[in-house]
């Protein structure tokens, strides 16, 4: 009898974890014809507005296009070793072709290298591995949008000031490229504004939030603060209004999630750089399936940016720039 | 001086008096004054206040939790899911969604309980399953990305306004050590919790309601964190997923710095009071000091474990390299007297 | 009276269910990517968290359990891709040696000291984390040209990964040193009764050590594997191996209040928790949903040890609370 209730025990056990797998996304089958094809998307997190969009356009072009799509993610930046496994795995399923955001672009370099040395294209997005073989990198202009946020925050500033820097992940190429492109365009054409420190390792909106109030007391003459993305920028934007000192110092952002929206009409942030977010995803996914069907495919992708502030956001069309609202991947 | 059991080395300890911890925090606030600039600034005390007013109360929720011979990991977990609740739940009005995450965090309480009480799993394992399955699902429903709270000024209150000349958070973290003392010393049920944290035997022979007891002890622990997690909601504006991921450990920290030992039996809020402050003076400190954020890592580790290591040298020499594991109560002495 | 064997036995049987149950489950949805170069490779994938969760086992034996695992492999990684890039392949000893020293530390922390387990690890946890955060000068460490433990990383001996290879072997010598080694048999005797065990002569802090200096090695082993694979040291590696480490043990058959518990199983553990996350990715399970999946799989591992005892203690009235 109480071996039983044993059994029952066991076999509900059973059933808990069978229901814990989820519906698949994208099916099961291997490709079995030439117009079946299967990609493998490999973001490293989607736990930011950023990497969501990314998504959407992936998976929304690839439903236009017809090919499906397997789409994995480290579940942060740091987990490098979570994605060699998962790209790994994406090996094993025989994908036709792969599109890597990467947690490390080192990191990765050696399995993606694998991946292209059993013939399946490898498109590279937004943070590149680091590999001169990758079949196409799509990306945007990201110096430029270092440069946008150099400039508007001089004009800000009226031209002179101190200026804290949140950079963002090591590691990662849009992130090094901003950051490089923002302390280019001071160099260049604004002398007058000094970076006095820069933060690598506030990651999120918490963490951003208390790195500046830190700041604020180590630096207190400070003002003016880039950020490489919108939800450090939120968090920083917290801290000064928490402080009162949010007229007192100006900050710039990137990327246009509706928290950015709602700070840059409000005052919040001086002003963001967009990208086409969405844009390049659907790009990723063209190149992935030209590169599959063995057509033409284009080595790199750039797309544009642009500078939003309070003049021209109302009229910003923002279909290539972020997912629909609601949206989840 | 080498006491074992009984209630010759309660009395060192009293005479000895005041816990290692406050020797501690004693060192870090003369070091700081002297050496960090800006530190006495009255903007940083109040940064440091608000900051620690949310510690205190999870380090309170910590403590009794600790006190009966448990350990709760999934604090963290707990307030993001808080965070993301009540900002999906915002068009129903500040005060409504408000509840509705307090709500949610004494759920999760309640599942602790009822798993570590009822079915005698280990507290260790069932917290962190649900710190696993927490996050999970706080990241499901908001579909991975932070979603903003519509601005507002009732929705910012908890963490930015004041009552009088003190702030919000200062308050309720004030109220929260005075619920906690009058818990632990003027209650039913928290002389219970001392009884089964020294000796769980006992403590059912003598007629404690024990699995219940336990089960209101993680409860109640819910609680603190839940307007902890008010206050952190409050303050970010926004449901996060990953809102505050190293809470448990710093609240553990806090509690094991102050001399709580972790087998239970033993707790006081001076004790939490004393571990809180010494946490985040030293997070306050490496940031003053200009440490990198590498060398505060290092530092706060170090610091836990001398503090602790402090803690435990004077009073007591236990018997040569005795592994204590956690999870058990502990059978050796701990009167049933709450602490000072 | 439910024999002592059947009670292991049927503790034993939740980590060969929950590993043939997954396989099923996934072979029947995913299809024909779920083979057998599949499963060896999840194989060789499994090489750092097994290893991890070998080294907790024999912590988790003596009654405690080790959170700062993670940290230590990371900084064993770290210490790995300098050396290696200042001396050569010689160099990927820096791995061991460094897991092998935190361990030490912790050991004696606990076992000298007496401070808990979870204090400790704690400490460690940090003080590693920053340590290796520093010494890396915060970004990843990568080894300039050839990779000597790229093989370790990535090769196979015919279709089975040297990694698969690795643990296998491994798990035999550590269930070889319970077993045979009188250290070995310590480690079971302090996990379920260290006055007991004191009383009858047994240093208990040498044995602490052991336990913790195995578990730190382990890290450090299992840190050559991600240099091998990442081609370099990342300092933030390995956040959280510590939790999957122990929910491997405890699927495994081990109890966390000591004395109970056999390399094997715990392999088979871990196999299955890798296995799981393998096929929830192939489904395309969003990693949030796999959290999900892995917080309800521990709980659910712990109510069928519930279970267990339950059916022991009702056939044994003489036998209390464990």
């Amino acid at each position: 009898m109480k071996t039983r209730r044993l059994s029952a025990v066991l076999v509900g056990a059973l059933a808990l974890m069978s229901g814990c797998g989820s519906d698949s996304d994208g099916g099961g089958d291997a490709s079995s014809g030439d117009e079946q094809l299967t990609i493998g998307f490999s973001a490293p997190d989607l736990s930011a507005s950023f990497w969501v969009s990314m998504t959407y356009g992936v998976t929304d072009e690839a439903e236009k296009l017809g090919v499906d799509v397997v789409s994995v993610n480290a579940g942060g930046d740091a987990n490098a070793n979570q994605q060699i496994s998962q790209l790994q795995d994406l090996l094993q399923r025989n994908v036709d072709a792969m599109i890597v955001g990467a947690t490390d672009g080192d990191a990765v370099r050696s399995v993606v290298e694998q991946a292209l040395g059993r013939d399946i294209p490898v498109v590279g997005l937004s943070s590149l591995p680091n590999t001169d073989e990758l079949t196409s990198a799509v990306g945007t202009d990201n110096a430029g949008m270092g440069a946008i946020q150099a400039d508007c925050l001089a004009e800000a500033l009226g031209g002179t000031g101190k200026v804290a820097m949140f950079a963002g992940p090591v590691g990662q190429s849009w992130a090094e490229g901003r950051a490089t492109g923002f302390t280019d365009a001071l160099a260049d054409e604004y002398p007058g504004l000094e970076v006095v420190t820069t933060s690598n390792t506030a990651d999120n909106r918490n963490s951003a939030l208390t790195t500046m109030q830190d700041i604020t007391q180590r630096y207190p003459d400070v003002t003016g603060v880039y950020t490489v993305t919108d939800d450090i920028g939120a968090g920083v934007v917290d801290a000064l209004r928490e402080s009162g000192a949010a007229d007192a110092v100006k900050v710039t952002s990137a990327n246009f999630s509706p928290a950015a929206q709602d700070l840059v009409a409000d005052g919040g942030f001086a002003c963001i750089a967009v990208q086409e977010i969405v844009e390049q995803g659907r790009e990723a996914v063209r190149q992935a399936v030209a590169a599959a069907r063995g057509e033409d495919v284009e080595k790199q992708v750039v797309t544009p940016v642009v500078r939003v502030d309070s003049e021209n956001i109302d009229t910003v069309d923002l279909s290539s720039v972020r997912a629909p609202e609601g949206y989840t991947p | 001086m080498t006491a074992t059991a009984g209630p010759g080395h309660r009395l060192v300890d009293r005479l000895s008096g005041v816990p290692a911890g406050a020797y501690v925090l004693l060192a870090m606030v003369v070091g700081l004054s002297a050496f960090a600039p800006r530190f006495l600034d009255a903007t940083n005390l109040t940064n440091v206040s608000r900051v620690a007013a949310v510690l205190a109360l999870a380090a309170c929720g910590q403590a009794v939790v600790v006190l009966v011979g448990g350990i709760d990991l999934s604090v963290g977990s707990s307030v993001a899911l808080m965070s993301v609740v009540v900002v999906l739940n915002i068009d129903r009005g500040t005060v409504v969604a408000m509840t509705m995450g307090v709500a949610a965090t004494v759920t999760v309480g309640a599942v602790n309980g009822l798993l570590v009480s009822r079915f005698d799993l280990p507290p260790f394992l069932v917290t962190l399953g649900t710190l696993t399955g927490l996050h999970g699902l706080a990241s499901v429903l908001v579909g991975g990305i932070p979603v903003e709270a519509p601005p507002g000024g009732s929705f910012s209150w908890p963490s930015s306004g004041s009552i009088g000349p003190f702030p919000v958070p200062v308050v309720l973290a004030v109220a929260g050590f005075g619920v906690l003392a009058l818990l632990l010393r003027g209650t039913v049920l928290g002389r219970t919790w001392f009884l089964i944290g020294a000796n769980r035997r006992a403590a059912a022979a003598a007629g404690v309601h024990v699995r219940r007891s336990i089960f209101f002890a993680y409860v109640v622990g819910a609680l603190f964190v839940a307007v902890a997690g008010v206050l952190l909601t409050s303050r970010v504006h926004s449901g996060q997923p990953n809102l505050f991921p190293s809470l448990p450990f710093e609240a553990i920290a806090a509690c094991a710095i102050g001399g709580q030992p972790l087998t239970g039996g033993v707790a006081g809020a001076a004790r939490v009071l004393i571990g809180v402050l010494v946490v985040a003076l030293a997070d306050n400190g490496v940031q003053l000091l200009d440490l990198s954020s590498s060398v505060q890592l290092i530092t706060i580790g170090a610091l836990t474990v001398l503090a602790v290591l402090a803690q435990r040298m004077p009073v007591r020499r236990r018997p040569t390299g005795r592994a204590a594991p956690t999870g058990q109560p502990a059978t050796d002495g701990a009167t049933l007297e709450p602490a000072p | 009276m439910t024999p002592p064997s059947l009670r292991a036995l049927a503790r034993n049987a939740v980590a060969v269910i929950c590993l043939v149950g997954t396989f099923l489950y996934f072979s029947s949805t995913v299809g024909d990517a779920f083979d057998i170069d599949n499963l060896l490779n999840v194989g060789g994938q499994a090489a750092p968290l097994g290893l991890v969760a070998l080294g907790q086992l024999t912590v988790v034996l003596t009654g405690g359990f080790d959170i700062s695992v993670g940290s230590i492999a990371a900084l064993s990684a770290v210490t790995t891709a300098l050396s290696v890039g200042a001396v050569g392949p010689v160099g990927v000893l820096a791995g061991p040696l460094t897991g092998l020293a935190c361990g030490v530390v912790n050991g004696v922390v606990i076992g000298r000291f007496g401070i808990q387990p979870i204090v400790a690890t704690l400490g460690m946890l940090s003080v590693a984390r920053g340590l290796a955060t520093l010494i890396s000068g915060e970004r990843a460490v990568i080894i300039e040209g050839e990779n000597p433990l790229a093989d370790l990383g990535y090769g196979s001996v015919g279709a089975v990964p040297i990694g698969l290879l690795v643990l296998l072997a491994l798990t035999g010598v550590l269930a070889l040193v319970l077993r045979r080694l009188r250290i070995g048999r310590r480690v079971y005797m302090i996990g379920s009764n260290p006055d007991g065990a004191r009383l009858g002569g047994v240093s208990v802090i040498r044995t602490t050590v052991f336990a913790y200096a195995v578990s730190g090695l382990s890290a450090g082993m299992a840190a050559l594997f991600f240099v091998g694979r990442a081609g370099g040291g990342l300092p933030t590696e390995a956040n959280g191996l510590e939790l999957q480490a122990i929910a491997a043990v405890v699927v495994g058959g081990a109890a966390l209040t000591g004395a109970v518990g056999r390399p094997l199983f715990v392999l088979i553990g871990a196999l299955f928790i890798q296995l799981l996350s393998n096929g929830l990715n192939l489904t395309g399970t969003s990693p949030f949903e796999q959290e999900i999946a892995l917080g309800a799989v521990l709980v659910a591992a712990g109510l069928l040890d519930f279970a267990i005892r339950r059916v022991a203690t009702a056939n044994n009235p003489l036998r209390g609370t464990p």
